[in-house]
């Protein structure tokens, strides 16, 4: 599953519309939009809220195979860059002077800065003598998602929305500033969806094998190692089984993975 | 070699070595950073994922730079054998490589503070000679090119009486510095091996020429062949191997040869098969002695021996070690 999370619902409009995503209307404390293989929620603002929602989202949601992307305005005090996307490449919690680094692994060709996150909306005077990007949730939303998952799989878009004077900033001027941002979103979001890890699945055959060997714990690991290397060496352990199965108790079985061994080397 | 970002200490970027590294890789995105571990040692990385797009993290070693080597590491009869941690990581993929087992991530640290290693090089010169095994946690000669660190140390060696510096590689480097206290060790392979497991080393061939330049410049060699990985038709493989080596190489010059099969640590193991799933050269059912790894000792008699009975047509039995 890949998980967008944006702060504001003017945010996630132009995402929603273009990913075709639909209303969850099961959903009581957070607003969610979902297709097959995404799920978007908008937060809130602030970064309690923001790690409510991943956690809570995560939890519900989760296959353990997951993309988590955050998408959003933020401030920055060179204006020559305003309503310029920037991929994040450092975190830094404000509050806690803790850093976080998510993994720059995605070509996404898009150019890149650090990320402040502040617990209250950013002043002028918070930004002085920085180059960063300043906004108020992404620090609480990687903390959270990496308990669930890795740095490799968690992707921060901002967009550059103002320099700390947010009194423009209406609900369509953020709409736009993100729409005139998506095709690079999109992008952002096809790489995810390809790169989402695969599951392997509990092979049938296996533990079929293994009630069969009337395999205890440690055979059924030893059994599953065998079946592991001779997969990996393109063969099928059951070509190494003469015996008639199912085997009478474990000690028969036993013998038979011993039998397995012993045409390994 | 290409690396897409740079992560650099602070405190690292004022450091010789930082310029150096830097002016090799121009339009890598820099990202400053407090502490290497706050990258290095992140919780739930994905080795494999980070192994195709590895970044360089450049840090300075406040933390203990030496470590006397394990007898299940190769000390070869030396008293005063120790490893140095410079850089950790290596640019090449080994899918067996314990460093897969033992690092929480695939990106590559490079300790730009060389004065501090120096220093303590010289302190532990006031208590005799020792050996140092520069390359366990890397391969230094794969990193030279851009951290100068393998030129480094030779410079050293010749430098410090009672210093002998191990650069240890399963690259095929051209130029050597011919002096009894730098020793150049070859961790030669089947072809099988190196193309199924050493993704991006040198392959046998290379490897081979380089020995043969390094031999004629008369520069000290060691050659390993450990780890010995099994394979289906190993003995073939190793023969082919031996075959290779002999005719190519002439093995009286040679200072040693070490050998041993494949071992590893239990709790290293199973961080390994997860970071590279589907290797066979990690996934075979090994035995648990003491907590290592190891292949049943039939086999790893067998593949032993078998090596080492043909190693001794070519060079006395005592330049040879086994592990
Ligand atoms: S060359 Fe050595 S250090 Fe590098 S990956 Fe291979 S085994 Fe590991």
């Amino acid at each position: 599953m890949l998980f967008i999370f944006t702060a504001m619902y003017p945010e996630a409009a132009p995402i929603i519309t273009r990913l075709g995503l639909r209303p969850v209307n099961d959903e009581r404390v957070f607003r969610i939009f979902r297709s097959e293989d995404i799920i978007l929620t908008v937060t809130g603002m602030g970064k309690v809220t923001a790690a409510a929602s991943v956690s809570h989202i995560i939890s519900r949601y989760g296959t353990g195979s997951d993309r988590i992307l955050n998408a959003g305005i933020c401030a920055c005090p060179d204006e020559s860059v305003k309503s310029r996307i920037f991929l994040v490449n450092k975190l830094s919690d404000h509050d806690t002077g803790r850093d976080f680094y998510p993994d720059m692994l995605y070509d996404t060709g898009l150019p890149e800065k650090a990320d402040v996150t502040f617990s209250r909306l950013v002043k002028s005077e918070d930004m002085e003598g920085s180059d960063s990007l300043f906004e108020m949730e992404a620090s609480a939303i990687f903390e959270t998602a990496s308990i669930y998952t890795g740095p490799e799989a968690i992707v921060f878009l901002k967009i550059v929305s103002d320099a700390g004077d947010v009194s423009g900033l209406t609900a369509p001027v953020v709409q736009s500033l993100v729409e005139r941002n998506l095709d690079d979103i999109c992008k952002v979001v096809d790489l995810l969806l390809e790169q989402r890890k695969q599951i392997s699945e509990p092979d049938e055959d296996l533990l079929k094998l293994a009630d069969e060997l009337k395999c205890s714990e440690y055979m059924k690991n030893r059994l599953f190692e065998v079946a592991g290397y001779l997969k990996s060496e393109g063969k099928d352990i059951r070509a190494y089984i003469s015996h008639d199965l199912p085997v009478r108790d474990k000690k028969e079985g036993n013998e038979v993975i011993n039998e397995i061994l012993s045409h390994l080397y | 070699m290409r690396f897409s970002h740079i992560y650099i200490e602070e405190r690292a970027l004022d450091y010789p070595l930082t310029g150096k590294i830097l002016s090799c890789f121009e339009g890598a995105e820099i990202v400053k950073i407090s502490h290497y571990k706050d990258i290095f040692n992140r919780k739930h990385q994905n080795f494999s994922a980070q192994e195709e797009s590895r970044k360089l993290i450049l840090a300075v070693n406040d933390s203990v730079r030496f470590f006397k080597t394990a007898p299940v590491c190769q000390d070869f009869d030396l008293d005063r054998s120790y490893y140095t941690e410079n850089a950790m990581n290596c640019v090449f993929d080994c899918e067996y490589c314990f460093l897969k087992g033992m690092y929480p991530g695939a990106n590559i640290v490079i300790f730009v503070n060389t004065e501090d290693y120096d220093g303590d090089v010289d302190e532990l010169l006031k208590s005799g000679p020792v050996h140092i095994n520069t390359s366990y946690e890397t391969d230094l000669l794969a990193l030279n090119s851009f951290t100068g660190l393998a030129d480094h140390w030779e410079e050293l060696a010749l430098k410090k009486r009672g210093l002998t510096v191990e650069l240890r590689t399963k690259s095929a480097p051209s130029r050597f510095t011919v002096s009894p206290d730098i020793i150049y060790a070859f961790s030669l392979s089947p072809s099988e091996v190196i193309g199924r497991f050493e993704h991006k080393t040198a392959s046998l061939e290379r490897r081979l020429d380089s020995v043969r330049s390094a031999l004629e410049a008369g520069a000290t060699v060691r050659l390993c062949l450990d780890p010995m990985i099994y394979i289906p038709d190993h003995k073939k493989a190793y023969g082919d191997l031996l075959d290779r080596l002999t005719d190519t190489v002439d093995l009286s010059k040679v200072r040693d040869i070490s050998i041993g099969t494949f071992r590893i640590s239990k709790d290293y193991l199973k961080q390994l098969r997860k970071n590279s799933p589907g290797s066979s050269a990690v996934l075979f059912p090994f035995e648990n002695e003491d907590g290592y790894c190891v292949y049943p000792g039939e086999l790893r008699e067998e593949m032993t021996l078998y090596v080492k009975e043909r190693l001794m047509d070519h060079i006395d039995g005592g330049k040879i070690y086994v592990f």
